[in-house]
């Protein structure tokens, strides 16, 4: 499955879950900013990801649940903030890693995008 | 000192209409909503809701967790609010009490996948999401007593508006168990009509001596209640003052109903609303049509009501909407009522008792009238509400 196929897919999940159109939804969209996804609303699309895709979702990665504690815990261990944002989320790219630290500051990072490479890591790695 | 309580506005779904007006209009055109289904091979009669409910409420994320009945009361409320003059900057100290009924389709799995499939099962999800749509945060009840439940709401929300707690409270509720596994657990209980008990043509009807069981329906009901003087001030439309609310249970078996417990409930509503039994113009009986419960309604109208006050039973036009029947039979009685007639049951031909005046033929009804509503339940539960019609009181 490629990432367009992926992508169809997670739309379709996202708005029946969100009760809007898939074509509201882009791999840019901020999860939580643009389409004000609840943390109730991640319990769902983890279930759907799982029945859709059949992988088994971790949803710290998937969501990106622990992202402020790792770039936290790498400024305590005087690490490379990137470095160890790619350990944590290796299914991001590093111009996303990149991106992610330099919006930050603007909210909550986590992007439609984010969730459909997640699942294509999965899957290659399955 | 104690307030006059109103009904200002009534959003509706039942099986033959989207709104009080049209159903009044099918039961004058003699149309009923009766389908036949098929249950494990067996023919029962069912009443269902026609038509597509999604597109007529808001779009809201929370729909995935609405059972059917729970969607009929969503419809209900929005349209109870939109054609009411409540304006929405009250809303926020508005009360909520709904009778509902279990989510029977659970029973077969269906939606189990999700993650907060528990929302499908506790009965006041609608409840919180009719909350967070309309903004209204005060007093509140969700009321699961089987088919006393939203006559019960009502009730519970006039005695808040009646002793000054509120001021204004949406009411009601609803009810479906038109799915396999709701129509099963009624089929093993025996409360089904079956159209081939009464050959040739199938005729449920309530107080008949023939009929054994009721005809399940589904849907819902929203009134706005409140205080009197506000809705009198404002101008607005009224359906009817409420004078008095009673409910009982009858502590006597899960199942069969009790005439001495129907009785205190109607004996409550009348000393609240300082009516006599013979003062009431009509009752709009629960008339389920299984004869215990014909038997014990017999026993309390003819105990405690003038032998011949005009008894009607709309669940021969609708069906039995369970936890949903008390508000949507409220509002259709209120309609007809106001309108001036009395829907006749149909196809009664030999009632149970000769002595009182089952309503056969439509007939005429003077105003201002005193309406007396009752449902009994499962588990014992009685409620009784009467409302004035024509006239508010002084």
């Amino acid at each position: 499955m490629d990432r367009g196929e992926i992508l169809v897919k997670i739309r379709d999940i996202l708005g029946e879950i969100l009760d809007i159109s898939p074509d509201e939804i882009y791999p840019s969209s901020y999860m939580i900013r643009d389409l004000k996804v609840e943390s109730i609303d991640l319990l769902e699309m983890a279930v759907a990801l799982n029945s859709v895709f059949g992988i088994d979702v971790d949803e710290d990665m998937a969501f990106l649940k622990q992202l402020r504690l790792v770039v936290e815990r790498a400024k305590e261990e005087e690490r490379d903030r990137g470095v160890a944002l790619r350990e944590a989320f290796p299914h991001l790219g590093p111009e996303r890693i990149e991106e992610i630290l330099s919006e930050m500051e603007d909210g909550p990072v986590l992007k439609v995008g984010d969730v459909v490479a997640y699942v294509e890591w999965e899957l290659e790695k399955s | 000192m104690l307030k006059g309580v109103v009904i200002s506005s009534i959003g509706l779904l039942c099986p033959l209409g989207a709104c009080v007006e049209e159903a009044l209009l099918a039961i004058e055109g003699g149309r009923c909503a009766f389908e036949t289904f098929s249950l494990n091979g067996e023919d029962v009669l069912i009443s269902p809701v026609r038509g597509e409910i999604v597109n007529r409420t808001p779009p809201f994320k929370y729909r995935r967790y609405l059972s059917p009945w729970g969607m009929f009361v969503l419809y209900a409320a929005t349209w109870a609010l939109e054609h009411g003059g409540i304006d929405p900057g009250e809303y926020d100290h508005m009360g909520l009490f709904l009778g509902v009924g279990p989510n029977t389709e659970v029973l077969g799995g269906d939606g189990l996948s999700q993650a907060l499939a528990l929302l499908k099962v506790i009965p006041n999800t609608p409840t919180c999401i009719i909350s967070e749509l309309f903004g209204i945060h005060g007093e509140n009840l969700t009321i699961t007593n089987a088919c006393t439940s939203s006559l019960q709401a009502v009730g519970e929300g006039f005695r808040r508006i009646r002793y000054g707690t509120l001021s204004l409270a949406m009411c009601g509720g609803g009810d479906s168990r038109l799915n396999p596994w709701g129509l099963e657990l009624y089929n093993r209980a025996h409360v089904l009509f079956h159209p081939c008990d009464t050959p040739p043509l199938p005729s449920y009807a309530p107080f008949d001596v023939e009929n054994q069981g009721f005809v399940p329906g589904e849907g819902a009901a929203i009134l706005i209640l409140e205080e009197r003087e506000r809705a009198y001030k404002r101008g607005d439309f009224i359906w009817g003052e409420v004078l008095g609310y009673g409910s009982t249970i009858a502590g006597k078996g899960p199942t069969a109903p009790l005439a001495r417990g129907l009785i205190a409930a109607l004996s409550c509503a009348l000393e609240e609303a300082g009516l006599e039994g013979g003062e009431i113009d009509v009752v709009f009986a629960h008339g389920t049509g299984t004869p215990l419960n014909d038997m014990a309604e017999i026993e309390a109208i003819s105990s405690v009501l003038s032998a011949d006050v005009p008894i009607c039973a709309l669940k021969s036009w609708i069906g039995h909407l369970s936890a949903g029947c008390g508000g949507v039979e409220l509002s259709l009685a209120l309609g007809c009522v106001m309108q001036g007639w009395l829907p006749p049951i149909r196809n009664l031909k030999h009632p149970r008792d000769g002595t009182l005046h089952f309503v056969t033929k439509r007939e005429e009804i003077n105003l201002p009238a005193n309406v007396l509503i009752q449902n009994m339940g499962f588990g014992g539960h009685n409620a009784a509400l009467i409302i004035r019609v024509g006239e508010l009181t002084s």
